[in-house]
């Protein structure tokens, strides 16, 4: 099952991608899983609103939930330029404790399964276990 | 107001009066805490109990007004912390830095 929510770039938008997600996954995952998925597709969003399309009104981002078996994957896509690449796991790890920017990436890689980055699209995918 | 202020002591208690502590508020709740960081040096108690979610952002000023006091020599310390918020400070290792007590009232 596919699921789609298309906001405006502007970071109003950012509690209205909140309570979709929760209300998508509330019952479909624990509440520790669902506060990472909250958080980890709030950084993204607050990403492509920001730097991707650089708060520009006219532009969207779309983000596209999909409950599968044993998988939530999400696809958050603007219309900038795209990220040229991912901190590695290693990066992610050795995280400078009191830098007071570029946490949310490395948030990313650690707390999906598996991230996914295509141009200006990123994939999110997060065990249900 | 998204914060309230209040003097227990030789510490002001700054409580954050929202849910969502992130990149959509971060700029205004910055400002009112370092206005009151510069209005009046002392220890910090940052009562954090009605916020559920913190995201980087909420986190970086957290981090700024850290910086803020310990290059005064004053103390900032967390207390109230619900699960989200405490998850994200394990997870950046920041529960090893800042000072965490249970109860906001000590």
């Amino acid at each position: 099952m596919k699921n789609s929510l298309i906001v405006k770039s502007e970071l109003k938008s950012l509690d209205n991608v909140y309570r979709w997600v929760e209300e998508l996954l509330t019952d479909e995952v624990g509440r520790k899983k669902l506060r990472d998925i909250l958080l980890i597709t709030q950084e993204m969003v607050t990403n492509s609103i920001l730097h991707g399309n650089e708060e520009a009104i006219d532009k969207k981002v779309t983000i596209d939930v999909e409950i599968e078996l044993n998988e939530i994957k999400i696809n958050i896509e603007d219309e900038g330029k795209g990220l040229k690449s991912l901190p590695s796991h290693k990066e992610a790890e050795e995280l400078d404790y009191l830098a007071e920017s570029g946490r949310g990436l490395k948030l990313a890689v650690l707390m999906t399964n598996s991230i996914e980055l295509h141009g200006n699209r990123i994939k999110l995918i997060f065990n249900r276990e | 107001m998204n914060i309230d202020v209040e003097r227990v002591d030789s510490i002001k208690k700054i409580t954050l009066n929202v849910k969502k502590f992130d990149v959509a508020n971060m700029q205004e709740i910055k400002k009112n805490i370092q206005a009151e960081v510069e209005a009046d040096a002392s220890d910090i108690l940052m009562d954090l109990s009605k916020v559920s979610f913190v995201d980087s952002s909420g986190l970086s000023v957290i981090i700024s007004i850290f910086k803020q006091l310990k290059s005064s020599n004053h103390q900032l310390k967390l207390c109230g912390l619900q699960e989200q918020p405490m998850e994200l400070l394990e997870i950046t290792q920041l529960h090893k830095i800042f000072t965490i007590i249970d109860s906001c009232n000590k």
